[in-house]
């Protein structure tokens, strides 16, 4: 759980984490953009990896919840309210994405993974399946990276800080 | 984009967090679409707004700019 006696308290605690995991195999920049009464975290990177580019995008969505009756230390909680994590090849094609969008239009409601033509010959009607998956933190999508493109991990640590962001975030 | 990057933290590698405002918001937005489907971003909000992309899973790059777009909009219906 993330939380903290203030909402920046809790938010902060939110973008540190997700600083040292995206640090792991990039760098670049978060960008915080308020969608009241909720805030996303953008990420939006050209990663190299030895296969070529990659695109890495990121938005996760959170609510600071207040709980008066909880311990001060705790008092603002984070609550992730969606995301959408998403990997493209070079040409712009999509070759996964991990969705939970319980308000969208699409009648899927639950997190889901997707799976694009950027992963290589797919059967058309594969293209819009919802693979069902739990809640997922973007760690799922970045330790990809590594084990699967090839990625150098910039941080000895990138375990632990992947392990970190997950417990934290606490989707599950 | 942005205009006020917070200060370099070497806990981070690199990795920076600017908070942007609604119209900075907005732009990276529009930067986005353009890229991914060659219009403005207020044409695809009209086009959206008007049941124009019923089934957002039958495009990936629609998809991921619908879950933006719903959220930025908050903002932006009230410029």
């Amino acid at each position: 759980m993330i939380a903290g006696p203030t909402p920046q308290d809790a938010a902060q605690t939110l973008r540190d984490l997700f600083q040292r995991a995206l640090a792991c195999v990039t760098s670049g920049v978060v960008s915080l953009q308020a969608v009241p009464p909720e805030t996303d975290l953008v990420v939006s990177l050209s990663v190299a990896a030895p296969r070529g580019r990659h695109s890495l995008n990121l938005r996760h969505r959170y609510l600071l919840v207040h709980e008066p009756a909880g311990r001060r230390a705790e008092r603002w909680r984070l609550q992730t309210t969606s995301y959408m994590y998403k990997l493209d090849d070079r040409e712009g094609r999509e070759i996964l994405a991990y969705h939970w969008h319980p308000d969208g239009l699409s009648h899927e409601r639950r997190p889901h993974l997707h799976v694009g033509v950027g992963m290589g010959a797919l059967r058309p009607e594969w293209q819009k399946a919802h693979l069902r998956t739990g809640p997922v933190s973007p760690s799922a999508l970045l330790v990809l990276l590594i084990d699967q493109l090839g990625v150098s991990p910039r941080r000895s640590a990138w375990f632990d800080d992947f392990a970190r962001l997950d417990r934290a975030l606490d989707l599950s | 984009m942005a205009t006020n990057p917070e200060p370099v933290d070497e806990r981070f590698d690199g990795v920076r967090v600017i908070e942007q405002t609604p119209d900075e918001a907005w732009a990276d937005f529009d930067a986005d679409v353009r890229r991914r489907l060659g219009i403005s971003a207020d044409q695809f909000a009209r086009r959206f707004d008007a049941g124009q992309y019923p089934d957002p899973d039958a495009d990936p790059d629609v998809s991921w700019l619908a879950f933006a777009y719903l959220g930025l909009r908050r903002n932006h219906a009230a410029r």
